[in-house]
């Protein structure tokens, strides 16, 4: 138990303690006492320094940096003659960073609807590669169709062109005559005067041959319905799409499930029969299912590679990039 | 394969009893979890780690019966347990697992001709 008046003699000491810190702390000096009072050196950036940051964060693929450095550009240095292309440059690397809808937002803006500003007509572009990149391939053509309709440049129709060309090669799945065809006929567009900057004639007789050839593409592509139809007999639509392994798995493995049940059948035992059947119901559906599928891929395979040989080397068809690259290729068999 | 067929003996949470009984095709696809845990649990762990794809089929099982239910799911399974280890190697794309190679053949790059 303690009395009142041992209360209001702590109370006391409590207070004497504290006013003594306290006049302590306002006393003491802030650093050493022969420390220098410290003069704070402002650091001046100025807008070049501000770009050229955000210009090497983007070099060297730190497109989160970049953005932000181009933000900051911007925000700092609003009426610099720069400030349209740190937009631009924000809006690139939101594509970089698959950003995509962020990007087509950014490049929509800069685009704007009369395409007049500096960066606008590759910002109109490069809104198309957002749409391809979400898989929206009509959206992309639909876009540089507009783009073509409101400015009036032979080159920027050219450069629109190639892009839909590609744009149709690239997103329609699976790869019919008749896209190869929309394709060709896009690329054959692109003027005279452009056909040195774009491999016009090579992309033109690759399709073709593609098309008609006896060995071109089309030609050599797996029907998935007569895989499928083949499949009645276990492993022979494997064995179309050139499957040989698969192909005789599944033609022994049903075989022998077949005669199982067969067996079982004949020997009075329909309870195992049943659960036979059963289970080679599964594997027989599984082995038309697992032909179609095979015929789609192999055709996707084939398609991807023709892409792939038809694209041109060492270069991208988007227009950030238009420099010479070489790669290095490591096949490791296991 | 029997373990499918006694999912719905030893799984644990399946019931078939009159009004609070399930649609069949969610039995189904219940059952045929519980027969894939069942295998994961007790039969994998001896029979060993041996299979060549990514990922594994008994997971590759049970994302397709997830993603397509009971019958697809169930052809599904049957097709890759066919396919497991042959031609697909020299198909689809390597990927290292823990450091080992395998050969990455999810459901999406078997039901893209169908779902895209």
């Amino acid at each position: 138990m303690i009395s009142g008046g041992q209360n209001r003699k702590n109370f006391r000491v409590t207070f004497a303690l504290m006013l003594f810190i306290a006049a302590g702390a306002w006393m003491m000096p802030a650093g050493p006492l022969n420390a220098q009072p410290l003069q704070p050196r402002p650091l001046q950036i100025d807008a070049r320094q501000q770009l050229a940051l955000a210009d090497h964060f983007f070099a060297i693929e730190q497109y989160d940096a970049a953005v932000t450095e181009y933000q900051r550009f911007c925000f700092f240095f609003p009426e610099h003659d720069r400030v349209d292309y740190a937009r631009y440059r924000i809006a690139m690397g939101f594509f970089h960073q698959k950003a995509y809808e962020t990007a087509l937002a950014r490049f929509g803006h800069i685009a704007g609807t009369d395409y007049a500003g500096e960066f606008s007509i590759d910002a109109g572009f490069m809104a198309s590669r957002c749409y391809t990149a979400m898989a929206m391939g009509a959206r992309a053509v639909a876009n540089l169709k507009n783009l073509m309709n409101r400015v009036d440049d032979r080159a920027i129709h050219d450069r629109a062109c190639y892009e839909i060309g590609w744009i149709y090669l690239e997103t329609a799945r699976p790869l019919t005559a008749a896209t190869l065809d929309t394709a060709q006929s896009y690329f054959a567009r692109i003027s005279e005067k452009s056909r040195g900057e774009y491999p016009v004639g090579r992309l033109i007789a690759g399709l073709d041959r593609a098309r008609t050839a006896p060995d071109g593409l089309m030609a050599s592509m797996k029907r998935p319905r007569l895989a499928g139809g083949l499949a009645v007999v276990p492993g022979a639509g494997y064995l179309y799409t050139d499957r040989y392994q698969d192909a005789l798995i599944a033609f022994l493995f049903n075989a022998g499930m077949i005669i199982a049940a067969v067996e079982a059948f004949d020997n009075g035992n329909e309870a195992l029969g049943c659960i036979i059947a059963g289970v080679e119901l599964g594997f027989y559906a599984g082995n038309i299912y697992g032909s179609i599928s095979a015929a789609h891929k192999y055709n996707r395979q084939r398609a991807d590679a023709f892409l792939n040989d038809l694209r041109p080397h060492g270069t991208s068809t988007s227009p950030d990039s238009q420099s010479p690259a070489i790669g290095i290729s490591i096949d490791i068999p296991f | 394969m029997l373990l499918v067929l006694a999912g719905p003996v030893f799984g644990g949470d399946t019931t078939v009893d009159g009004a609070t009984s399930k649609p069949s095709g969610a039995v189904m696809k219940t059952a045929a979890d519980d027969a894939i845990s069942l295998f994961k649990k007790y039969i994998s762990p001896i029979d060993g780690d041996r299979c060549p794809m990514h990922p594994t089929c008994s997971q590759y099982s049970s994302n397709a019966f997830q993603k397509h239910g009971a019958i697809m799911g169930w052809i599904m399974t049957c097709d890759r347990l066919m396919r497991c280890g042959r031609n697909e190697l020299a198909v689809s794309p390597r990927i290292f697992v823990n450091g080992k190679p395998k050969c990455h053949d999810p459901v999406e790059s078997n039901d893209f001709w169908w779902t895209e």
